[in-house]
C-alpha cells in the first residue's frame, strides 16, 4: 500500500501558520511602535504623530492625512535590494494606507498628519500581511483612536490544494497568492489582492481560510497590547 | 436592554465591546448602533451616577482643552503674533494682547524663539486652533531650570488627587515644580535634586497604571533624598 502524505515544505498543515511573535512599543523615539516576527518575516512598524501636514497642500480641515510607507532593507532579501522605493514598495505603502484607513477615526485630528513607517528587516513572503499587522499594533500604542484592530494574513494555490500563509518557497512555485486584511470586528475587508490563477470556488475557499487566520491573528495582537501593561 | 460588558479599571484595545444600550459616552469610546465600543488602548471606567462609560486613554498626544495649563516653546515670532509648540499635532498661537499690557514693537524682545513659557489655553475652536494666555501670575516666561518630558495621559497620575503627588515631590525636595497638561514638567532645585526629581517623574510616568503609586514614590524620595544628604556630608568633611 501506498501512503501519500500531503506536508508542506515546513512541514505546516494546510490550515496552520507560521509561528508568529509580536512586541508592541520597541522603539523609544517614536511615538508608537511594534515589532513582528512572523516565520522569517521580521518587520518594524512605527507611527509618528498626529503631527504638522508636510507638504502643507495636503492637509484636509475635515479629517487627518494618512501617509504609510514600506520600505525593505537592502539586506532583507536573498540579492541584496538596491535601497529608496521602487514601484513594489510604493504600491505596498497605498494599499496598506488603504487597508488602515477604515480602522482609525481621522476625523479626531483635522488638520494633520499621521505617518506610518514600515521597514522590513528580513522578508520571506507575506511581508504586507506582517506589515498592515504590526502597523495597527503602532497605531494603537501611539493613542491614535480606532474603530477597531486591523489583521491581515494571506491564503494561496500550492500544488492544487488551499493552504494558509504561504513561505518564500510556496509563493515562488505555487499558483496563486491571496493577501487579505480585515477590521477584525466586523470582518469587513480592506485589503484584498490576488497574484495567480483560480477558480470561484477556490477563491471563496482561500478567503474563508484566510479570514480564519486572520482571527487567529487577532487573538495574538490582543495578547501583544495587554501584555504591554503586564496583563 | 442595558448592559455593561467589562469590568471596572480592566484594560481594553480598540473595538472591544463596553457595553449594550442608551449610556452616555465619555472620552475614548464609540457608539455603533446599540453597541459601544472602545476606540483607544485604555482602562475602562463606569459612572454609575450618569450613567456614562469611558475609556481612559494610556498613550497619545496632547490635544488643546480650554482652561488647561501648558508649558510651551516659542516656534516662531511673527509680526503680530507668536507660535508656540505646545507639544501637540498642532501650534498654538499666542497673541500680545493676552501677554503684554502695554504695545511693543519688536515681539522676540519679549519672548524669543526656544523661550520656554507657562501658560492658560484660553480658547480653542473645532479645528484645534488655539490661544494662549500669559498676562498674569503665575504665567509667563520660565528662566532656568530643566525641562522633562513625560506622556501627556500619565500627568493626572504625576499630579495625584487633588494635587497630593507633586505636593509631596515638591515638599520632600524643596523645589518648584510646574506641571503642563501637555506633558512637560519644569523643575528647578539644586543640581543634585533635579536628577532625582527627573528619576521620579520618569519612575511614575512608567508605572502610571500600578495602585499605590505615592506610597511607592515617597518611599523612593525619601531612601534617596538621604542618600544625597549623606553624600553632601562626606564631601564637606573633606
Amino acid at each position: 500500500m501506498k501512503v501519500i502524505t500531503m506536508t508542506r515544505c515546513d512541514g505546516r498543515k494546510n490550515d496552520e501558520l507560521r509561528t508568529v511573535k509580536m512586541e508592541v512599543g520597541v522603539l523609544n523615539r517614536a511615538d508608537g511602535s511594534a515589532y513582528v516576527e512572523w516565520g522569517n518575516n521580521k518587520v518594524y512598524a512605527a507611527v509618528y504623530g498626529p503631527k504638522e501636514v508636510i507638504p502643507r497642500f495636503l492637509a484636509r480641515n475635515d479629517k487627518a492625512y494618512l501617509r504609510c510607507k514600506y520600505s525593505m532593507a537592502p539586506f532583507s532579501v536573498e540579492d541584496r535590494k538596491r535601497p529608496g522605493p521602487d514601484r513594489r514598495s510604493v504600491e505596498i505603502g497605498k494599499v496598506m494606507a488603504g487597508a488602515l484607513a477604515p480602522a482609525i477615526i481621522l476625523e479626531d485630528y483635522p488638520n494633520s498628519m499621521i505617518e506610518v513607517l514600515v521597514d522590513v528587516m528580513q522578508a520571506d513572503a507575506g511581508t504586507r500581511c506582517a506589515g498592515i499587522t504590526a502597523a495597527t499594533l503602532a497605531l494603537v500604542d501611539a493613542g491614535i483612536p480606532m474603530r477597531g484592530l486591523v489583521s491581515a494574513c494571506a491564503s494561496g494555490k500550492v500544488d492544487d490544494q488551499i493552504v494558509l500563509d504561504l513561505c518564500k518557497e510556496e509563493d515562488n512555485s505555487g499558483q496563486a497568492d491571496v493577501p487579505l486584511a480585515i477590521l477584525s470586528r466586523t470582518e469587513d475587508i480592506t485589503l484584498l489582492q490576488m497574484d495567480g490563477i483560480m477558480t470561484e470556488e477556490e477563491v471563496d475557499e482561500a478567503l474563508s481560510l484566510a479570514i480564519k487566520g486572520c482571527k487567529s491573528i487577532y487573538q495574538m495582537q490582543m495578547d501583544a497590547l495587554k501584555s504591554k501593561y503586564g496583563d | 436592554m442595558m448592559e455593561i460588558m467589562v469590568g471596572e479599571r480592566e484594560l481594553v484595545v480598540p473595538g472591544t465591546l463596553l457595553a449594550k444600550g442608551k449610556y452616555s459616552l465619555g472620552g475614548g469610546v464609540t457608539r455603533e448602533g446599540e453597541e459601544i465600543f472602545s476606540t483607544m488602548l485604555g482602562l475602562f471606567y463606569f459612572n454609575e451616577e450618569r450613567k456614562q462609560v469611558r475609556v481612559v486613554p494610556l498613550e497619545g498626544k496632547y490635544l488643546p482643552k480650554e482652561g488647561d495649563t501648558v508649558i510651551g516653546r516659542i516656534e516662531k515670532v511673527l509680526a503680530g503674533k507668536w507660535l508656540v509648540d505646545i507639544n501637540s499635532a498642532y501650534l498654538a498661537s499666542l497673541d500680545p494682547k493676552s501677554a503684554l499690557h502695554d504695545r511693543i514693537e519688536d515681539l522676540s524682545k519679549v519672548y524669543d524663539v526656544g523661550d520656554l513659557i507657562f501658560a492658560k489655553v484660553d480658547y480653542v475652536d473645532e479645528i484645534y486652533n488655539s490661544n494662549l494666555f500669559t498676562k498674569s501670575m503665575p504665567y509667563g516666561k520660565l528662566r532656568g531650570g530643566a525641562l522633562v518630558e513625560i506622556k501627556p495621559t500619565r500627568v493626572p497620575r504625576l499630579i495625584g488627587k487633588k494635587g497630593s503627588m507633586i505636593y509631596m515631590i515638591k515638599q520632600l525636595t524643596r523645589s518648584k515644580i510646574l506641571v503642563g497638561q501637555n506633558g512637560l514638567v519644569w523643575v528647578k532645585a539644586t543640581s543634585g535634586m533635579e536628577d532625582l526629581i527627573k528619576r521620579t517623574i520618569e519612575m511614575i510616568n512608567n508605572q502610571a497604571h500600578s495602585s499605590g503609586l505615592t506610597d511607592k514614590t515617597k518611599e523612593y524620595l525619601e531612601s534617596q533624598i538621604k542618600e544625597i544628604e549623606v553624600e553632601g556630608d562626606h564631601n564637606d568633611e573633606m
